[in-house]
């Protein structure tokens, strides 16, 4: 259908896409400025990179985005027969290096150029070009890049360094802020915010992170400018940050762990850097204003319990790419409800989830915390003899509290004694006769596979979980160390040009064995493979131990890009066994895993 | 508040004396020019008319039209009008004696009872100067008892003054005729509603509205489309209508209106005249010109002395304005500006980026570019209130991507109603 262009209005906005366009990169130049600060100016003036370093980010995002504008020229002269100055002018007009520039900003600084190119052909030949291109694609293609990426190729970003830049490596524990909350057995501001520095280098953007994303600060200005001139759909952002802190504020409320904690939900991740860029972006998200508050605020729902009811670490890219799905569905909601007041049943609903699973998420994390520190069990007494530790420790049982002597060795209960108990004579004879006391004894290591007495279970179980939080509570504080491990190469393979190796340590509960990977002299991966560390809970509150697996991510590659100097790498508190065992395992590796 | 602050380009015209081009040779009285069906012609080729002789009776609203000058039907030609239409005109030639049908039983413009002054109006074919041309009897002919009367002096768009120039000029007949219309109505309330920026209506009104309490100005933000009839009522009134302002027993009139029921009141005069704003790129000076009903506007162009080359030529606003084809066009008591533009090339339109922007600033509230999406989907346009339509523009003054959404909102209103 044509439309006669002698029709009105004679008077236009002077306002076009390409001069919004221009807004968007001017507002995105301080933050690409930053981060060539970051991670090539500060790696420079610290002696990590040479003088070409100083411009890695820089090509970085460059390559991303010139990789996306050839793949549109040549979809374009592929698929759509375009030649000559059409296909110069569909380029121009369809602004082909968006989707790999914003894709680069995402990723990792670890990440291959190669796999930066390979993602930004997949953003925009995935999530524009087999739409129709620019106005027609569903899902925002830089995230459909982005997931692209940190799906098939996340773990080998991750044996490089992440999100890490090699001197973050060096001067910070662990991963970037909240990989770190997975690992740490407690949260409170001494291991959530201090290894990073303090709130205001979550301000500012000294931590680690994608490539875009870190600066807060930045970012805020940003959505400022573009606010201002009338850029970007600023409803989506406020309604979805504002929505995730109205029920971080609820969750911190309930659960108690201090403002710190508000600011840091806000601050880190990719939250600001999603709300701003991400979902904000025009073809991706909904066109009428209720639509996008009611997108916004679902976003901001949906982050919230991707981030606290699973691991899973892309939230805000993952609750935009969803959300993505729904325009239109938000979109028939926003335009009719401004005749239909019905419409606003939509707003009631989302708020009254908002709002109740703020309050559910905080009360299950309470209820994990109180399991921890039960006012039920407590440590009368830690006495250490003859390089043996003795514990007097009392639960509550049935009819009264249970009282108990545990004694550990250097690292296993070699006796349990109780002192006291309160069960009726019959009952405790049940228990005795079954030997129950014993069992625990011989399966310190697997709790979980010693069943309770059928006809006394509220004793039998509190004698379990006594041994277990004694466990706990040795394990947790005592720093215990395993002297003289026995380390040892117990299978060897060759793959091409490198070799396969089986390594075998002493560790916690037992042994442990370690896959390294070799090329030449120097470690290319390691993954425990075997361990008896018992892995009671995944989550990040972990009752008992933390799995060897969940070190990987920080601590694993640390050893990795540190492996000629393994003795400086400090192990990982809450882990201490298993990090020095992974530890001991590579510092073996080096000595003994030489080619030939 | 939905809408947007335009550059004006008033002061291009507003202070410029005004020109009176009461003279012309011919005119030229469209018969069939905006809502009227049926005409019933009582003249014939020869027949001699005098100003306010009845030319024609419009079956549909009963109401009369009228001859601007006195002389000599000619002729039935046809003429461009103000929606862009060819229609049928009676050409009368002047005889410059302007004489005048006779009158009878004229009072003092507030000693009318309401069943003469709603004769009167009828009589005088008053209609809505402010574009609409919706016949102002009707609006006072009501069982409900009017308690608010609104007089619409905002001029939103865009280089027109004729209502500011009205005001000023007459100032006096307007508060004087506010005041009949309240006495023979018993209306309590009148509001004048002007733009905030209109120091000088505002000064001008003052001296009078000492002695008349009852009427009271209201300052509107200077916005787009600020004076659409809805927006206006919710501003003063705080509600909002369904279908006309007299649910909420409120009659909004535009301030040239206002006037012609002056005329009508103090000596039957119908409409014969108008203030038109002519300006733009293509004339040496602009300013508000006094034609007469029927001119053909090309001969007032001339004395303006305009350059003939590449000129867009528009009857109304730069928003809501329509391009004429010719400039052999006639004047209608509802036009109240003539633009001339260069004809630039237009930019094309690319693709939109859903950008969202024309959701955004629709006064009606309404998603122009789902509109355009569905245009096809008549369920769908139903569910999208496209009917609420008021074809400001801002759809397509604002879409960065230049998309003449409005025009795609205008085909999807006519396919929803089927035509």
């Amino acid at each position: 259908m044509e439309i006669e262009t002698k029709l009105g209005p004679f008077m236009k906005s002077d306002d076009s896409t390409s001069k919004i366009m221009k807004r968007l990169l001017i507002a995105l130049l301080p933050i690409i400025l930053f981060s060539v600060y970051k991670n090539g100016v500060l790696l420079y003036i610290k002696g990590y990179t040479n003088f070409f370093g100083i411009f890695y980010p820089l090509i970085f995002i460059i390559l991303g985005g010139l990789t996306s504008m050839v793949t549109e020229e040549a979809f374009l002269f592929i698929f759509k027969k375009q030649r000559g100055n059409d296909l110069i002018k569909s380029v121009i007009s369809s602004y082909g290096f968006i989707p790999g520039l914003f894709l680069s900003l995402v990723l990792p600084i670890n990440t291959p150029l190669a796999i930066v190119f390979i993602g930004s052909v997949v953003a925009s030949l995935i999530g524009k070009m087999i739409y129709g291109g620019f106005g027609y694609n569903i899902f925002n293609p830089a995230l459909v890049g982005a997931i692209f990426v940190i799906t098939c190729y996340g773990a080998l970003i991750g044996t490089r360094g992440g999100y890490l830049n090699r001197y973050e490596i060096d001067t910070i524990a662990t991963a970037t802020p909240r990989t770190n909350m997975q690992l740490v057995d407690s949260i409170n501001y001494d291991s959530i915010i201090k290894p990073y520095g303090s709130m205001k280098d979550f301000f500012i953007g000294n931590i680690p992170g994608s490539i875009g994303e870190t600066s807060s600060l930045l970012i805020i200005i940003a959505f400022i400018y573009l606010t201002v001139t009338k850029t970007i759909k600023w409803r989506i952002p406020l309604s979805y940050v504002g929505t995730f802190f109205l029920m971080t504020i609820i969750f911190d409320y309930i659960v108690g762990y201090g403002d710190w904690y508000i600011k840091y939900e806000i601050l880190s991740g990719g939250l600001l850097f999603g709300s701003v860029f991400m979902a904000t972006d025009p073809v991706t998200s909904p066109v009428t204003n209720k639509g996008q508050i009611l997108y916004g605020m679902s976003l901001g729902f949906m982050t919230f319990l991707l981030r606290y009811l699973t691991n899973y670490p892309e939230g805000v890219m993952t609750s935009i790419l969803f959300m993505n799905a729904l325009v239109l569905f938000f979109d028939k909601i926003g335009s009719r409800i401004e005749y239909n007041k019905l419409y606003y049943i939509a707003f009631a609903i989302l708020s009254i989830c908002i709002i109740g699973f703020g309050i559910y998420v905080g009360k299950i994390n309470v209820k994990d915390d109180e399991k921890i520190m039960s006012s039920d069990f407590a440590i009368l007494s830690k006495k250490k003899n003859d390089g043996n530790t003795v514990y007097e420790v009392t639960q509550k049982g049935f009819g009264g509290n249970i009282k108990a002597r545990i004694i550990f060795d250097s690292r296993n209960i070699t006796s349990i004694e109780v002192l006291e108990q309160y069960e009726s004579e019959d009952r405790y004879a049940l228990i005795e006769e079954s030997d129950y006391i014993n069992k625990l004894l011989e399966n310190q290591h697997d709790l979980d596979s010693v069943d309770t007495i059928s006809s006394a279970t509220i004793t039998s179980s509190a004698l379990k979980k006594m041994v277990s939080r004694t466990i706990n509570s040795y394990v947790g504080q005592t720093g215990v160390t395993i002297t003289n491990p026995h380390t040892e190469i117990i299978s060897k393979n060759y793959d091409r040009d490198v070799r396969i190796y089986v390594v075998r340590t002493d560790s916690f509960g037992g042994k442990i064995d370690v896959q390294v990977v070799m090329k030449g002299n120097t470690i290319r991966t390691a993954i425990p493979i075997n361990y008896n560390d018992t892995c009671i809970s995944e989550s990040k509150k972990s009752e008992y131990y933390m799995c060897p697996e969940y070190l990987e991510q920080g601590y694993i590659n640390k050893l990795i890009i540190n492996q000629d100097s393994l003795d400086s790498v400090d192990t990982v508190s809450g882990a201490t066994i298993s990090s020095k065992a992974i530890k001991d395992a590579l510092i073996y590796m080096k000595e003994e895993g030489l080619d030939g | 508040m939905r809408g947007i602050k335009l550059e004006g380009h008033k002061d291009l015209t507003k202070d410029k004396k005004i020109l009176i081009v009461d003279k012309p040779k011919y005119v030229y009285i469209p018969l069939i020019c905006n809502n009227e069906e049926d005409i019933d012609i009582r003249i014939r080729k020869g027949s001699i008319v005098s100003v306010g002789s009845i030319l024609a009776m419009d079956k549909k609203s009963n109401m009369p039209i009228h001859s601007s000058i006195s002389g000599r039907v000619v002729d039935f030609v046809d003429k461009y009008c103000y929606t862009g239409n060819v229609v049928k005109t009676i050409q009368i030639e002047n005889d410059f004696k302007d004489t005048k049908v006779k009158v009878t039983d004229l009072k003092e413009i507030d000693k009318y009872t309401k069943k003469e002054f709603l004769n009167i109006l009828k009589e005088c074919g008053i209609k809505g100067m402010g574009g609409a041309n919706f016949p102002t009897y009707i609006k006072y002919d009501t069982k409900t008892r009017i308690k608010h009367l609104i007089i619409n002096a905002v001029e939103c768009e865009p280089y027109i003054t004729a209502d500011y120039r009205i005001v000023i000029d007459h100032a006096k007949e307007i508060i004087e005729t506010i005041d009949a219309i309240m006495t023979i109505n018993k209306i309590e309330h009148a509001y004048i509603a002007i733009k905030k920026n209109n120091k000088d209506i505002i000064k001008v009104l003052d001296n009078y509205l000492s002695i008349y309490p009852r009427i009271k100005i209201v300052l509107v933000p200077n916005i787009y489309p600020m004076g659409w009839e809805r927006k206006l009522v919710n501003y003063i009134l705080h509600k909002d209508y369904n279908m006309l302002p007299i649910e909420l027993d409120a009659v909004v009139n535009n301030v040239s209106t206002i006037y012609a029921i002056y005329n009508a009141l103090k000596y039957k005069m119908p409409i014969t005249s108008r203030l038109v704003t002519i300006v733009g790129d293509g004339l040496k000076k602009g300013t508000n010109v006094d034609v007469k009903i029927g001119q053909d506007i090309s001969e007032v162009l001339d004395i303006l002395g305009h350059k003939k080359r590449d000129l867009l030529f528009i009857s109304g606003g730069p928003m809501m304005g329509k391009t004429i084809e010719d400039e052999n066009f006639v004047v209608t008591g509802n036009v109240n500006a003539i633009l001339l533009i260069k004809n630039d090339d237009i930019d094309l339109s690319s693709t939109c980026l859903r950008c969202g922007k024309c959701t955004n600033i629709c006064p009606a509230k309404l998603s122009p570019i789902m509109i355009k999406e569905n245009i096809n989907n008549v369920e769908e346009l139903e569910k999208l209130n496209t009917l609420k339509c008021i074809e400001c523009g801002l759809c397509s003054y604002i879409c960065p991507a230049k998309i003449l959404l409005r025009e795609y909102v205008i085909r999807a209103k006519k396919n929803v109603r089927g035509e």
